[in-house]
């Protein structure tokens, strides 16, 4: 069972991994961005220390591709220890088998997907081959209500209205980083006035996460140079100028580095 | 529009005009003029503006159009055959909720000989184009609604000018919208579509009208 106390451990390892791979897209970072954390983490005295490194690792895995991102956008290299620290978190916590059934598993294989597919890109020494990819997702349907649920996902059956669709894309977003393209960067590019809307409606309501979780994949859609309904740039500076947290302000430094407009 | 959205659009229509109709009195003025009881004025010409869309669209039949004939008829008397609207407008110039009222009066045939007067020297002296309004209240006054009614618009390049300075018109990033914003563009849309040239719409594009 998760009790609060621990998903707060979570949520804090989390921002501090964000924070650490902010500082790496901003230059100003370590040698390493999981492997200090993990270092960090174990370097508390007993239990406490076991109890971090568990959490820690399990922030690595909330992130996903994310604690890589600045890899894959600056070209830096990390120390050696960087990747055996990835393979360590992917031990203790094996990602499954990509799943049929209900959704979240789904997700979170998708998010592991990102993962493991940007470690072995990036690592020297590990296997090239490319794990199993999860099936896409549901596409969004512009003729249902915006709130309707695609009846059978992900296999099929009817589409799904914008507002859970675009949601789910911002669950997704941490494959929105360059180099990456699947089923979800093709749904992504069908979806792209849908993208606009979710992120459109996660800022009217000031859920700054959200819009910059979506807000990824319509920086990602730019620099695929699909047309967008708005403009990804005043976007990501209106989430920069008003959101808040680490994650939210690693999506939008990723969106930056994405639109060409690092170091702004 | 299907048919099926036309039929609920017209049973919500007519149930509407009836429960206005039979609650007329209820919006009659307290007193003998407008400055005690500005709600109930207001709501008179609210009534009226129903009740000549109704006449408007000529899509109705004709016990609906007796209904409204008789809901504007109710609310002529209150204002004492539009006597107390040029009462307002000659004291206070730029009070242009008169004219705007006077015009839902006008365009189905209501006429008041001193009220024309004072419009076509409101119009002159420029003051209905100045007032210091929102831009869609601006649209209401000068072109869908009252100076084109009685005949003291400017036509279609002051149409243009004046949706261009609308939200609507002009669609910035829509993240920004507030409620009051939300609220100015539905008057927006109902100005333009009650306008002279209602089959045109702002060309930009409104994905996001329901976010």
């Amino acid at each position: 069972m998760i009790t609060e106390r621990s998903r707060a451990a979570h949520c804090a390892s989390a921002e501090l991994l964000a924070s650490r791979a902010l500082e790496a897209l901003k230059g100003a970072g370590g040698s390493t961005i999981v492997a200090s954390l993990l270092q960090e983490a174990a370097g508390a005295d007993g239990t406490t220390g076991a109890t971090g490194l568990v959490t820690a690792t399990g922030a690595v895995r909330l992130l996903g591709a994310d604690a890589l991102a600045p890899y894959v956008l600056t070209g830096q290299t990390p120390a050696p220890e960087e990747w055996a620290a990835v393979r360590l978190t992917l031990a203790a916590l094996p990602p499954a088998a990509p799943p049929r059934g209900p959704e979240p598993p789904w997700i979170r294989a998708w998010i592991d997907w990102g993962l493991v597919t940007l470690l072995a890109r990036l690592a020297p020494g590990t296997p090239q081959a490319s794990p199993p990819m999860p099936s896409g997702p549901p596409h969004c349907d512009s003729t249902v209500p915006r709130h309707h649920s695609a009846t059978r996902t992900p296999q099929g059956g009817s589409g799904e209205g914008w507002v859970p669709w675009a949601l789910r894309m911002g669950q997704l977003a941490s494959l929105a980083l360059p180099g990456l393209d699947t089923p979800v960067h093709e749904a992504a590019r069908s979806g792209a006035e849908a993208l606009a809307r979710g992120a459109t409606r996660s800022l009217l309501r000031r859920d700054f996460v959200t819009a910059a979780r979506v807000t990824r994949w319509l920086a990602w859609l730019a620099a695929d140079n699909v047309a967008l309904a708005l403009d990804p740039a005043l976007l990501v500076e209106d989430i920069a100028l008003r959101g808040g947290g680490n994650r939210c302000l690693l999506d939008v430094e990723i969106c930056h580095h994405m639109l060409g407009l690092e170091g702004v | 529009m299907s048919t099926a959205l036309a039929q609920t659009a017209h049973d919500v229509g007519s149930r509407a005009l009836h429960w206005l109709h039979a609650h007329r009195q209820a919006g009659a003025l307290d007193g003998p003029d407008l400055a005690g009881d500005m709600k109930a004025y207001t709501a008179l010409l609210e009534t009226a503006l129903a009740a000549s869309l109704v006449l408007r669209d000529g899509a109705s039949g004709g016990e609906q159009c007796a209904l409204a004939h008789e809901l504007l008829d109710f609310a002529w008397a209150q204002l004492k055959d539009g006597t107390l609207l040029y009462e307002r407008l000659l004291r206070q110039p730029l009070a242009t909720d008169a004219v705007e009222g006077y015009a839902h009066f006008a365009r189905v045939g209501y006429r008041h000989t001193g009220m024309e007067r004072l419009i076509t020297h409101f119009a002159a002296t420029g003051t209905a184009r100045t007032v210091e309004y929102v831009p869609n209240r601006r649209l209401a006054i000068a072109i869908a609604n009252a100076l084109r009614v009685t005949g003291h618009d400017q036509g279609a390049d002051d149409w243009e000018r004046l949706t261009r300075a609308t939200w609507l018109g002009s669609t910035p990033q829509p993240w920004h919208l507030d409620w009051m914003t939300g609220y100015a563009i539905t008057h927006t849309v109902f100005h333009l579509t009650d306008g002279p040239t209602s089959g045109q719409r702002p060309a930009s594009g409104t994905w996001w009208a329901n976010c």
